[in-house]
């Protein structure tokens, strides 16, 4: 053990004094989660289409059964009828973004322009897709609103609480930006829709219903967390943008860690240094161990420095211990990748050049530069294979998620895996040179 | 000193890399507290050689024993190796002192032992005043001169220079050859590697020349020199053409030229005849003589 440790003492005390090395661990992933946080919080993101969702009919109403069509038309919408339970699961998974769930006596509300009572739609959202989820808030309150025409009596006072609603939605500090975009250019089209009608239907405009009219809400949207079983909403869960941003940016400094000792185990060949921990009193497993252990502090203590900088920032893990196990299981996943990597070249170039190919392979595929619901459908199904997924979700189970123990059994069992895989291949292959 | 003890044992060594025959049937004995040099131009198998005396290569064919009868890869073995090798091995971005520090723990030195050892190797290098710096900033002697006392750290019995002189300045060159003398001294058993005969000459107690991966001769130096050497050879400028007095030798004008295995008498004989030269010289035959009659090629093509 002692030899481990002297081993592990000096790949760190050389780790720190390689400028390169200490950038990418370090200085990268930073500037990694900045960016990315800011992105977050301004949430300024496009749909590549496809949201998948799921939906729950609880009214099983004319209306509600209308509503589900509306949403199944809407071209960037995926729809899928599930139980909650099982949809919940879903969105847990990864699977689905979100599940919309239609209350009981929604059909006697919707699209009625003078119901006291809104129709209520309680829509589940994963915590880690707000953006996503401020899209389906968009589409979910526009087919609410083609369900309008099919009550419609009179066009002229229609007009004109959508107008007051479209006012009242721009001046309203708590619809994130894209949902106004989204349904002022919703508005802005039933507007000149209806603007149609009425010159059919002149004769029947009617001003004095319009001064009447009470205060119209499209939809009553209620957000829960699909996560909780119960427990504070999305918003209160995700403390800020640095929550969903620092998870993918300590994968950074992470992977920089992998390519790194990767890249010091062909240098020990290389620089013939390997030659004298060969024939010193140590076996072979103390110095791929030795390696191994200073792989592994190397990234804790990069995901311990993010973590830190990310709560200076505004970051708030709801479970340290859990944030604890998860960043020991990256460490072990990534020690036994270093080790992969180490056989995939001869040269140090070599290993460095494949080494980061393949990190930037796994982190796209796997959400770490692009969040994973804007990448195209095979790529999120490729995401399952990426250790950068897994990485990233047992870390937001542990931030957000609010996952409960079993739940982070799935990530961590996966990442224990690759790991025991890479350090198999590392050790076969180096078996197979040294005959 | 036992010198019948043999401490290291290489049995009909052979390896071969694909098609390449590196060492061919090498048997050597190596005696405690001896100085043994392999002797041979690049890519002789020298180098391969030591690489199976110390279990880094595994040989095709024979076999390495360690003192009594240990493989190379016994740890007690290993305590009692200290290797040097051609291609520097130290962590460039490690000062000298961390270097020598790291090394010693891996033999298991820890606290004052591991300090007294490391102060010992940096005066035995002569890098006291370099000690804090980084490897990298140092010269390619210093180097060398590192490389060489992290054999020594960890107190070895048996240490194996191979080549320890390439590419150094004049000045390291000596502190390696001080260094070397000081652990004859001590009683250490030296195996020295290299394609300089002049080192081999000054330093080894017996000398194995290798050409092709094979073993040719392995004496002392004297040996063989009187064996192989041939001749000294005798080039002088007379003062004056020689008049009746038969010269050995061959006379060409006034420049003349002879071999002779007693060269100083031959010329005692010649100077007593009375005859005078404005220009003497003795070539005695040395190891590069020896080579060149045993493989008919110089040590330096
Ligand atoms: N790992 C190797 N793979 C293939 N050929 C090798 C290897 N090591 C040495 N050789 C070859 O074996 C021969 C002897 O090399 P070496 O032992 O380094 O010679 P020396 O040390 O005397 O210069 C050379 O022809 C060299 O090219
Ligand atoms: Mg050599």
């Amino acid at each position: 053990m002692g030899s481990i440790i002297d081993i592990a003492r000096k790949d760190l005390k050389l780790l720190t004094r390689d400028k390169g090395a200490m950038f990418f661990l370090f200085a990268f992933p930073i500037m990694m989660g900045v960016f990315f946080g800011f992105i977050y919080q301004g949430m300024g993101k496009k749909s590549s289409g496809g949201i998948k969702i799921a939906i729950v009919d609880n009214d099983q109403s004319e209306m509600s059964g209308k509503f589900v069509e509306h949403l199944k038309a809407n071209e960037n919408l995926t729809v899928v009828e599930l139980p909650l339970e099982q949809a919940k699961q879903k969105i847990r998974d990864k699977d689905l973004v979100g599940v919309v769930v239609v209350t009981p006596g929604f059909g006697e509300n919707a699209g009625v322009l003078w119901s006291d009572q809104p129709a209520k739609i309680r829509i589940g959202k994963d915590p880690s897709r707000m953006a996503a989820s401020a899209m389906l808030e968009g589409y979910v309150m526009e087919s609410v609103g083609q369900l309008i025409p099919e009550r419609l009596s009179d066009v002229n006072s229609l007009r004109g609480t959508i107008e007051k609603q479209r006012d009242q939605i721009k001046n309203d500090p708590d619809i994130p930006a894209p949902s106004k975009l989204v349904l002022s250019t919703m508005f802005g089209s039933m507007l000149t829709f209806f603007e149609d009608l009425n010159a059919v239907q002149e004769d029947q405009s009617n001003e004095e219903i319009q001064e009447n009219a009470p205060s119209f809400q499209l939809a009553e949207i209620e957000s829960f967390d699909a996560f909780a079983k119960q427990g504070p909403a999305v918003q209160d869960r995700i403390k800020s943008g640095w929550d969903i941003s620092f998870p993918s940016a300590i994968l950074w400094g992470v992977m920089g860690c992998a390519s790194g000792f990767a890249i010091s185990l062909v240098r020990e060949r290389s620089r013939g240094t390997l030659m004298r921990l060969q024939t010193a009193p140590i076996t072979n497993t103390q110095l791929i161990a030795g390696k191994g252990l200073a792989c592994f502090t190397a990234i804790l203590a990069v995901v311990g420095f993010m973590t830190v900088l990310g709560i200076a920032l505004g970051m708030r893990p709801e479970q340290p211990l859990m944030l604890i196990i998860s960043a020991m299981f990256i460490a072990f996943c990534y020690v036994g990748i270093m080790m992969a990597m180490s056989v995939l070249g001869n040269s140090e170039e070599a290993v460095g050049g494949a080494g980061w190919a393949i990190n930037v392979i796994l982190a796209m595929f796997g959400g770490g530069m692009i969040p994973l619901l804007f990448l195209p459908n095979f790529m999120q199904t490729f995401s399952n294979f990426s250790p950068v997924a897994w990485s990233i979700l047992s870390l937001e189970g542990a931030i957000y998620r609010g996952f409960g123990f079993s739940q982070f059994l799935k990530p961590w069992g996966i990442l224990a895996a690759i790991g025991i895989f890479g350090f198999a291949i590392g050790i076969f292959v180096l078996q197979r040179k040294k005959s | 000193m036992n010198n019948d003890r043999l401490i290291v044992e290489c049995q009909n060594l052979v390896k071969h890399f694909g098609e390449i025959c590196a060492v061919d049937d090498l048997s050597i004995g190596l005696r405690e507290g001896e100085t043994l040099g392999l002797l041979g131009p690049n890519g002789a198998g020298k180098t391969t050689a030591i690489n199976m005396m110390i279990g880094l290569v595994q040989p095709t064919e024979g076999e390495v024993k360690i003192a009594d009868g240990l493989a190379p890869k016994d740890r007690e073995a290993r305590n009692m190796i200290g290797v040097a090798p051609q291609s520097l091995s130290l962590y460039e971005d490690l000062n000298g002192e961390e270097n020598l520090a790291f090394f010693g723990k891996l033999y298991g030195l820890r606290g004052s032992q591991l300090k007294d050892r490391v102060q010992w190797a940096l005066d035995f290098a002569k890098l006291q005043d370099r000690r804090r710096h980084l490897v990298k900033t140092y010269s390619g002697g210093m180097k060398r001169r590192l490389n060489f006392a992290c054999s020594l750290v960890h107190d070895p019995k048996i240490v194996l220079l191979d080549e320890p002189t390439v590419g150094v300045d004049p000045q390291s060159r000596n502190h390696i050859f001080d260094g070397v003398e000081q652990l004859q001294q001590n009683g250490l058993t030296v195996i020295y590697t290299t394609h300089y005969m002049e080192e081999a000459q000054r330093l080894c107690d017996r000398v194995a020349i290798i050409d092709h991966g094979k073993l040719l001769e392995l004496d002392s130096v004297d040996h063989l020199i009187e064996r192989y050497g041939g001749n000294s050879v005798v080039t002088g400028e007379l003062a004056k053409a020689s008049s009746g007095f038969e010269l050995p030798g061959k006379l060409d004008g006034l420049s003349w030229r002879m071999e002779s295995n007693e060269p100083i008498a031959e010329i005692a004989k010649l100077t007593n005849a009375g005859i005078d030269f404005t220009k003497l010289q003795i070539a005695q035959p040395d190891l590069e003589s020896v080579f060149l009659s045993l493989t008919g090629r110089s040590l330096r093509d």
